[in-house]
C-alpha cells in the first residue's frame, strides 16, 4: 500500500492521518476555511445556490470522431474493401508486441471465438466475475462450458483471487478476469496462482485498451484476451472486437470459428480442412469499424493518460472526505485508464450519511452523480435454468459484488479538459459533506 | 415491371419455337428483329477472324468504363452524408436508425415483424434458435448455398438434409425434397439463388401438406417477388444479407422477417440482450433481459444507415439492372446451347452479383472452356466458377459436430450440372448500350466460329 502514495500524490498518507487522528479534527486541520465556508452555505436541495454552475455541455462526449475518421470513412465508401481489417490486426499486434490478433465483429464474438479456441471438454468450468457484461460468460454455453461465478473486491470491482481459491473444483480449467472500467486486475498474482493450479488464464480487456500492470499491457498476460470496440469503449469503433493470442493454435481456432475463408491460416493447420464452411458462424468485422478503430488507435494512450490525470485531480480532493473512496487497488505499478465512469464508494457509517442522501444532495448541487448498481450475472434467470447448460452453474452468494452495488457512486468520466467543472464538483462534494450531520 | 416479364416470356416462347424448328432455320425466320438472328450476319461474322486468332476484339469500350459500370457496391453523397451524421451521434442516439430500418423493412415486405442483425449468418443463427425444434430435427436445405444457410444449425442440434437444385433454375428442387422427406423433417430453407425466386407457392403447399415450417434464405433476392408477393414474405421466417456484394449492400449486415410474435421474440432475444424488456408482458422471453442467449448480434449503426439509403433506391436499381440483363440475354440466349435460368411469368426476379447463363456443350458444339477463352479474347468479362456444394465440405462428414451425422449424398446431379455449365457475365449498374451491342456481337461472332473452336 505504500506504493499508492506515489500514484496518488501523497493522498493515502494524508488519508492515514485523517483516519488516525479522527475525521472531524483532521477535516478542520486540513480543509480549514473551505469546510467552514462550505458549511455556512445552504445546500441547493434546501434552496441554496448550486455549487455547479458551469454548463456540463459535452464534457463527457464520446466517442470523439473528427476529420481523420471522416476522411477514412469516405475513402472506404468510395472504394469498399476488407483490407482495413488486416491492417488493424497487424497494427494491433505491433502495438502490443503480440504474435497473433484477430478482429471480430464485436467483443461478444471475440469472446465466443476464444471459448471455441479453448477446445475444452464439455463440462469444463471457467471462473469469471459475476459483476460483468453477459458476454464474458454466456457464450460459454455454446461449447458446453460452465461458468464458476467469482466475487469481486468491492473496492476494485475486479476479480477476487481469494474468493476464486475457495471456488476451484476439479473441473475448473480456466480463469477469466475482467479489467473493470480500465483498472487492471492483479494479473501477476492471478497468473501465479493459475500456473500453480494448471489453469488457463484468459483476459477480458473490453474496458482496458492499453492499461498496464508492471509496465506490461493488460491483454498480454493471459493466453488469450479480448477487446471490445463498442462505441462507449476507450477505443470506439461503434461496434467491433479484437482477440489476442499467444499461441498459433489458439489464433487459428479462434479465427476459423467465425471466418470460413480461414484468413492467415496456413494449409498445414488442423483447422484448414474446414475452409469454405468454417464452424457455423461469421464474425468478420465491419471494415468501416476497422477503419474507425485504426484512426482511434492514434493518440489512444495520450487520451487515456489525460483523462486519468484529470480524474486524479478530482479524486485526490474527493477522497479526503470521510467515508468516500475511489475504485483503486492501491498499486503504483498499475497504469490504469478510465472508461465511462469515475467510480466512487461511500462507507455510510464513516461518512455519517446514507448513499441516497449524499447522491440526492449532490444531484441538487448539479453533480451528475448516480447510485449505480451493475447487473450481477449470477442473478439472471438464464444461469439458474438447467436447460441451457452442460450442468447447472452454481449460483453463489457474492457479498463483495453486493457491497459494490450498495456503495458505489458513479460520476461521469470527463473526456475533455474541464478544470472549472472539476473545481465545482469538488466544491459540491465538500459542501454536501460539510452538511452531512444534517443529511444523516 | 410487366414489360420485362413480357419480354422474357416472348423470348421463352421464341426459344421453344427455336428448339422445335431447329436453330438454323429459326435464325433465318425469327431473327429478323435482331441483328444476330440473320443468317447474313452470321455469315459475315464467320469470315471475321476471332480476336484470339488475331482479329479485332468485339468489345472496344475501354476497360475502365466497364469497370466503373460494373462496380459494386455503389455508395454516393447520400451515404456519405448519412454516415457522417452517425459519427456525430452519442451513445444515447447512435442506435436510432435501427428501429427505423426495421420499420421500413416491414413495410416494404408487408410482414408483421423484422429484426436487424449483424450479418446474414447471425440472422440465420437467430432464425434456427427461433425454430425451437427438438434436437435431431432435420431441415431441408439446398447444398448449393453459402455455409450459413446450413452450418449454424449444429448449435441447436439440428441436422441438414441436402436437397438438390433444379439445373434449369439453380433453385431448390421440390421433387428431390419430396423424395428425401423423413419423419424427422421439420422445416425447409429454400434459397433464391442469384435473385431468382424459388417456387414458393409450390414449396409452401408441399410444406403445409407435410406439416413443415418454411424458412426462406433471401440473401440474394432483395426485392424479388412471386405473384406480387415479395421474397421473404412467403415463409414463416426469412433472412437477408446486406454484405457488400449483395443486392442491398451495407458492407456487413442482415435482416430477419418473422410472421409470428413467438418467432420474432426468440430470434431477437438470441442476440439482443436489451430486447426482452420491449416484449409484451406475457412474453416468455422477457425474463432473459440482460443476457439474451449468449450472442450479440446488433447491426453496426453505420451499416443500418447504409441499408436505409440503399433500400430507398432498391426497386429502381433492380429494375434498371433487370432491363440491361434482358436487353442482353434476350438476344444471346437465341444462340444454340446458350440459355439462362428459367424465370416464371409470375416472377419478378432480381440479379445478384452475376448474370448467370448456362451452356449446353453438346448443343453448342464446343466446350465451356473453349467459349470462355474466345469470349475473353473478344473483350467480354466472362467467367465460370463452381458455387459451393456444401455437402462436399469436411465438416458435414464428421460425426463430432452433429447430433447425428448428416446424410451426405454421393452426388447431386442438379448442382453438378449448374456448376459444370454456368457462365457468369457481369451486371451493369450504368447504362452502356454500346457495351450491350458489343457483347452481343462478341457472342455472335464466337458462335459463328463454333465449329472451328469446337475442333481445336
Amino acid at each position: 500500500m505504500d506504493q499508492k502514495a506515489n500514484h496518488t500524490n501523497g493522498q493515502p498518507t494524508r488519508r492515514a492521518f485523517l483516519k488516525t487522528t479522527g475525521a472531524a479534527a483532521a477535516g478542520i486541520a486540513l480543509a480549514g476555511q473551505r469546510t467552514a465556508s462550505a458549511a455556512a452555505e445552504k445546500l441547493a436541495k434546501d434552496g441554496g445556490p448550486k455549487a455547479v454552475t458551469v454548463d456540463f455541455g459535452d464534457a463527457a462526449k464520446w466517442p470523439l470522431y473528427g476529420e481523420k475518421e471522416e476522411k477514412a470513412i469516405v475513402e472506404l465508401l468510395r472504394h469498399p474493401s476488407y483490407d482495413p481489417i488486416k491492417k488493424l490486426e497487424d497494427e494491433w499486434c505491433a502495438h502490443f508486441g503480440m504474435p497473433f490478433a484477430k478482429a471480430h465483429f464485436n467483443g461478444t464474438s471475440a469472446l465466443a471465438s476464444m471459448f471455441f479456441a479453448l477446445n475444452l471438454p464439455p463440462g469444463s468450468e471457467i471462473m469469471v466475475p459475476s459483476y460483468t457484461f453477459f458476454a464474458t460468460i454466456t457464450p460459454m454455453r455454446l461449447f458446453g462450458l460452465v461458468p464458476v461465478f467469482v466475487d469481486i473486491n468491492p473496492r476494485t470491482l475486479n476479480f477476487d483471487l481469494e474468493d476464486a481459491k475457495k471456488r476451484i473444483t476439479p473441473n475448473t480449467k480456466a480463469v477469466l478476469p475482467v479489467h473493470w472500467i480500465g483498472l487492471p486486475a492483479d494479473m501477476d498474482l492471478i497468473c501465479e496462482w493459475a500456473d500453480e493450479k494448471g489453469l488457463i488464464v484468459l483476459e477480458d480487456s473490453a474496458h482496458a485498451h492499453c492499461a498496464k500492470l508492471k509496465d506490461k499491457y493488460v491483454g498480454t498476460w493471459g493466453r488469450m484476451s479480448i477487446y471490445s470496440y463498442q462505441m462507449s469503449k476507450p477505443l470506439p469503433a461503434i461496434e467491433g472486437g479484437m482477440g489476442m493470442y499467444q499461441n498459433k493454435e489458439d489464433f487459428e481456432r479462434a479465427t476459423a470459428f467465425g471466418n470460413y475463408e480461414m484468413p492467415g491460416i496456413p494449409s498445414d493447420s488442423p483447422v484448414f480442412k474446414y475452409k469454405g464452411s468454417g464452424f457455423g458462424l461469421k464474425f468478420r468485422m465491419h471494415p468501416l469499424a476497422a477503419e474507425l478503430a485504426r484512426c482511434q488507435m492514434q493518440g489512444l494512450e495520450e487520451r487515456n493518460a489525460a483523462g486519468a490525470r484529470q480524474i486524479r485531480r478530482l479524486n485526490d480532493a474527493l477522497t479526503q472526505l470521510p467515508g468516500l473512496y475511489e475504485q483503486s487497488s492501491g498499486r503504483s505499478d498499475m497504469q490504469r485508464l478510465y472508461y465511462s465512469w469515475n467510480m466512487l464508494f461511500i462507507d455510510e457509517a464513516e461518512a455519517g450519511m446514507s448513499r441516497d442522501a449524499a447522491v440526492e444532495a449532490l444531484k441538487a448541487e448539479g453533480v451528475n452523480a448516480s447510485a449505480l448498481s451493475y447487473t450481477l450475472q449470477h442473478k439472471l434467470p438464464l444461469y439458474a435454468e438447467d436447460e441451457w447448460w452442460h450442468h447447472k452453474p452454481v449460483i453463489p452468494e457474492l457479498p463483495g459484488s453486493d457491497q459494490a452495488n450498495a456503495t458505489s457512486i458513479a460520476l461521469p468520466y470527463f473526456t475533455k479538459e474541464v478544470p472549472e467543472l472539476v473545481d465545482q464538483y469538488i466544491k459540491a462534494f465538500e459542501k454536501v459533506w460539510a452538511h452531512r450531520g444534517e443529511l444523516a | 415491371m410487366k414489360r420485362f416479364r413480357g419480354k422474357e416470356s416472348r423470348s421463352m416462347s421464341r426459344r421453344t419455337f427455336l428448339r422445335n424448328t431447329g436453330a438454323a432455320a429459326a435464325g433465318a425466320t425469327v431473327g429478323g428483329c435482331t441483328t444476330l438472328g440473320s443468317s447474313a450476319s452470321t455469315a459475315v461474322l464467320s469470315r471475321e477472324a476471332l480476336a484470339m486468332d488475331g482479329g479485332a476484339a468485339s468489345v472496344t469500350v475501354p476497360k475502365e468504363t466497364i469497370a466503373a459500370a460494373t462496380k459494386w457496391p455503389r455508395f454516393g453523397e447520400t451515404e456519405k452524408q448519412a454516415v457522417w451524421e452517425v459519427l456525430d451521434l452519442s451513445a444515447s442516439t447512435v442506435y436510432r436508425d435501427l428501429p427505423v430500418l426495421e420499420q421500413e423493412w416491414r413495410e416494404y415486405h408487408d410482414v408483421p415483424y423484422a429484426k436487424a442483425h449483424y450479418n446474414g449468418t447471425s440472422t440465420l443463427t437467430s432464425m434456427f434458435f427461433a425454430l425451437n425444434l427438438p434436437p435431431g430435427s432435420e431441415i431441408m436445405v439446398p447444398s448449393y448455398t453459402f455455409f450459413a444457410t446450413i452450418l449454424p444449425m449444429r448449435f441447436f442440434d439440428y441436422v441438414p438434409i441436402f436437397i438438390d437444385i433444379d439445373p434449369r433454375t439453380a433453385c431448390f428442387d421440390l421433387e428431390d425434397a419430396a423424395k428425401k422427406l423423413t419423419p424427422n423433417t421439420k422445416a425447409m430453407v429454400p434459397m433464391h439463388s442469384w435473385g431468382l425466386p424459388c417456387n414458393m407457392d409450390q414449396i409452401c403447399a408441399f410444406a403445409k401438406e407435410h406439416g413443415l415450417i418454411v424458412c426462406e434464405d433471401a440473401a440474394h433476392a432483395h426485392g424479388a417477388s412471386l405473384q406480387g408477393k415479395k421474397m421473404g414474405a412467403w415463409g414463416d421466417m426469412a433472412i437477408f444479407s446486406f454484405q457488400a456484394t449483395k443486392v442491398l449492400p451495407a458492407i456487413e449486415g442482415g435482416m430477419g422477417n418473422y410472421q409470428t410474435q413467438e418467432y420474432y421474440e426468440r430470434a431477437a432475444a438470441f442476440g439482443h440482450y436489451e430486447d426482452p424488456p420491449k416484449f409484451p408482458e406475457n412474453s416468455p422471453y422477457r425474463k432473459y433481459n440482460g443476457t439474451g442467449f449468449g450472442q450479440k448480434y446488433r447491426i453496426h449503426p453505420i451499416a443500418a444507415v447504409l441499408a436505409r439509403k440503399q433500400l430507398a433506391v432498391l426497386d429502381e436499381r433492380n429494375a434498371a439492372v433487370r432491363a440491361r440483363v434482358r436487353a442482353l440475354n434476350g438476344r444471346i440466349t437465341q444462340l444454340a446451347g446458350l440459355s439462362e435460368p428459367y424465370c416464371r411469368d409470375d416472377m419478378e426476379r432480381v440479379y445478384y452479383s452475376v448474370n448467370m447463363l448456362f451452356l449446353d456443350e453438346a448443343k453448342a458444339g464446343f466446350t465451356r472452356e473453349q467459349v470462355l477463352k474466345a469470349l475473353r479474347a473478344e473483350g467480354v468479362s466472362a467467367s465460370s466458377g463452381a458455387y459451393p456444394e456444401q455437402h462436399k465440405f469436411n465438416i458435414y462428414s464428421e460425426e463430432q459436430w452433429w447430433h447425428h451425422k448428416p446424410d451426405v449424398p454421393k452426388s447431386l446431379p442438379g448442382c453438378e450440372q449448374v456448376n459444370r455449365s454456368c457462365i457468369y457475365l457481369p451486371l451493369f449498374y450504368e447504362d452502356l448500350p454500346e457495351v450491350t451491342e458489343q457483347y452481343v456481337r462478341a457472342f455472335e461472332k464466337v458462335w459463328a466460329h463454333r465449329k472451328e473452336i469446337g475442333k481445336a
